[in-house]
């Protein structure tokens, strides 16, 4: 095999790994210095027309490569941990923290359950928007952590079932998710109730907390490759 | 001639303590490391030269180790240093290494006592 073929199938193979295309030219870079300064050396030709024998088979060095990447990062040493637990737990705490704003907003709004004293304006108009306001409570954490986590998969580099299993188990347990939250009035208590269960048909807001995890999924693995500029700079010399 | 395969123990920590070793001596670029590596191993340690290159990429990144660019023999090539952390880390990996050595080494002369005392 060629030079010029292997170093091609070095950079294809380690572009369909989803590696950073600049730590990629590098290390082709680095592999073609290297092969120079065997046949330097060697004073043979060897290197050029058979560099797997020396360097390794470029199936080989494209799974190094990958390996050593993923290394750098926890996410990447602990795959499980980062991409099926901590979806699955940040979750709730995502949810926990918007609920908590959603009810902060509506006792500055006047609509402590105690003594609303919200303006009948303000409550129409509050009325009107709190289905939306309780279906942002629930879809914004859902799609905060499908990018969050989906962003991390890319930069890591690891393999796409990552990526769409822990998009799988948002769309899931996002799925699942229900709330309801009634304002106080005078007369009447305000309350939250949040919990996990699907009705049958689905509401179409369940259908749309399910689906889009997936479509981020989707979405970030067909622009995700190539996008994550390398870490690995490399300084000139003074 | 057949594709050179690593040595998977070789690739298995090994090799970055023989890279931040060699590096804590003076600087090199990948191919003297390879060299380095081959020469004073007597060949021993057979691995794709290539694969050096994604260990150095990562040590790097760890901040063990620091990469210039620099002229050398009359190209411009990627030089790498040891840093302080990564000599501390080669002090700790040597240490490690000594150490899984003499219990191997202990656990190989005591093979006998075992097989006796099972019998």
């Amino acid at each position: 095999m060629s030079v010029q073929r292997w170093l091609e199938e070095v950079r294809t193979g380690c572009r369909r790994r989803r590696l950073p295309s600049a730590y990629v030219e590098r290390l082709v870079g680095e592999l073609s210095d290297h092969l120079t300064d065997l046949m330097e050396d060697t004073m043979s030709m060897e290197a050029f027309e058979r560099p797997s024998t020396l360097l390794g088979s470029a199936s080989e060095i494209v799974a190094a490569a990958s390996s050593e990447y993923r290394r750098r990062r926890f996410s990447g040493r602990h795959p499980w941990l980062a991409f099926v637990i901590a979806p699955t737990l940040s979750l709730p705490i995502l949810w926990a923290g918007s609920l908590s704003l959603l009810i902060f907003g509506a006792k500055a709004l006047g609509f402590a359950s105690e003594s609303p004293t919200a303006t009948a304006e303000t409550s129409h108009w509050a009325t009107q928007m709190l289905p939306f306001a309780v279906f942002g409570t629930l879809i914004l954490p859902i799609v905060v952590a499908a990018v969050a986590f989906c962003l991390l998969a890319v930069k890591t580099a690891v393999s796409r079932r990552w990526m769409l299993a822990c998009c799988l188990i948002l769309a899931i347990v996002g799925g699942a998710a229900n709330s309801s939250v009634s304002l106080p009035s005078p007369g009447t208590k305000g309350s939250v109730a949040f919990g996990f269960g699907v009705s049958l048909p689905p509401s179409p807001q369940q259908i749309a907390q399910f689906l889009l995890p997936l479509l981020i999924g989707c979405w970030m693995l067909h622009v995700g490759q190539g996008t994550v500029a390398s870490e690995s700079g490399i300084r000139s010399a003074p | 001639m057949a594709e050179r395969k690593s040595n998977p123990a070789f690739l298995n920590g090994v090799p970055e303590m023989l890279i931040l070793q060699l590096l804590s001596r003076h600087a090199m670029h990948g191919y003297e490391i390879v060299q380095a590596i081959k020469a004073g191993s007597n060949d021993e340690l057979e691995f794709g030269e290539g694969c050096i290159y994604p260990i150095l990429h990562r040590l790097e990144s760890e901040g063990l180790l620091t990469a210039t660019k620099e002229l050398a023999s009359g190209r411009t090539r990627v030089v790498y240093r040891c840093t302080r952390r990564g000599k501390a880390r080669l002090a700790k990996s040597i240490s490690n290494w000594r150490r899984i050595a003499d219990a191997v080494n202990l656990s190989l002369e005591g093979g006998g006592h075992v097989r006796s005392a099972l019998a």
